[in-house]
């Protein structure tokens, strides 16, 4: 296996993992409910709850735009900007739509920017960022199937 | 105000794509001839209730148009933020 593709079976391993932790925040925040509650009424162990899940949704996201990234260059991709990382993912049949991508993004780059106290925005960005997380899991096995079929990578 | 006429179109077509009866004004260090870089700082005004996905949406597509980094201060009339004011008396009316 060339060292790039190790890099990326590397990658594979470690989103395994993050994977889990996402998934474990995101049962959390909806078994206690935390998306239909008001921020500025959770409890300091809701709070903790809805704050891991804030950065595992986030470092999920980053590292899975990684991973795309380093597939992509797999592919000899010429990449000038992540548009082109989009552009190939959906052409690869990763990403159902780029758009699915921009959409998670924003929220989290939105969410990271508000202040507790903005209840009126914030509330509708937790109950996004929760419906994303589907998306973001379908997005990674997509792109698991696409390493293990395509760049044999993976397997194990 | 350091931005061109066609980072003025560009900007006031995708906020108003989020925010279709949109009042736009340019804040912040883009609006001083005098310095350099700078991130987009837009001012909106909407009576759109819910802000917080259009928001999120029209920041990141702007900050993929511009390729720059932009910050919004959306007001729709729900409650006053000292940003507000400082954003629509020193600012520049773009739309």
């Amino acid at each position: 296996m060339t060292p790039h593709r190790e890099l990326i079976a590397g990658k594979l391993r470690h989103m395994r993992r993050m994977r889990e932790y996402l998934a474990h925040s995101h049962g959390n925040l909806l078994a206690h409910s935390i998306v239909s509650k008001p921020v500025g009424s959770l409890t300091l162990q809701e709070s903790e709850i809805l704050a891991a899940f804030r950065m595992r949704f986030s470092e999920f996201q980053e590292h899975l735009g990684k991973l795309l990234r380093a597939i992509a260059q797999e592919e000899e991709v010429e990449i000038t900007g992540f548009s082109d990382v989009l552009a190939f993912a959906e052409k690869a049949e990763i990403l159902a739509s780029a758009d699915d991508w921009k959409k998670a993004r924003d929220v989290r780059n939105q969410i990271n920017h508000e202040y507790e106290e903005n209840e009126r925005v914030l509330a509708p960005l937790i109950a996004e960022m929760a419906n994303c997380v589907p998306t973001l899991f379908l997005i990674h096995d997509r792109a698991v199937v696409y390493c293990t079929d395509r760049l044999g990578v993976g397997k194990n | 105000m350091r931005m061109n006429s066609e980072q003025v179109e560009l900007s006031v077509k995708v906020i108003r794509k989020y925010f279709a009866d949109a009042t736009v004004w340019l804040f912040g260090s883009r609006v001083d001839d005098t310095r350099k870089g700078g991130d987009f700082d837009f001012y909106i005004e909407t009576t759109l209730p819910d802000i917080a996905l259009p928001m999120a949406r029209a920041r990141g597509e702007l900050t993929d148009s511009l390729g720059m980094k932009v910050d919004l201060a959306v007001n729709n009339h729900t409650g006053d933020k000292p940003i507000f004011r400082i954003a629509k008396s020193n600012g520049v009316r773009l739309a």
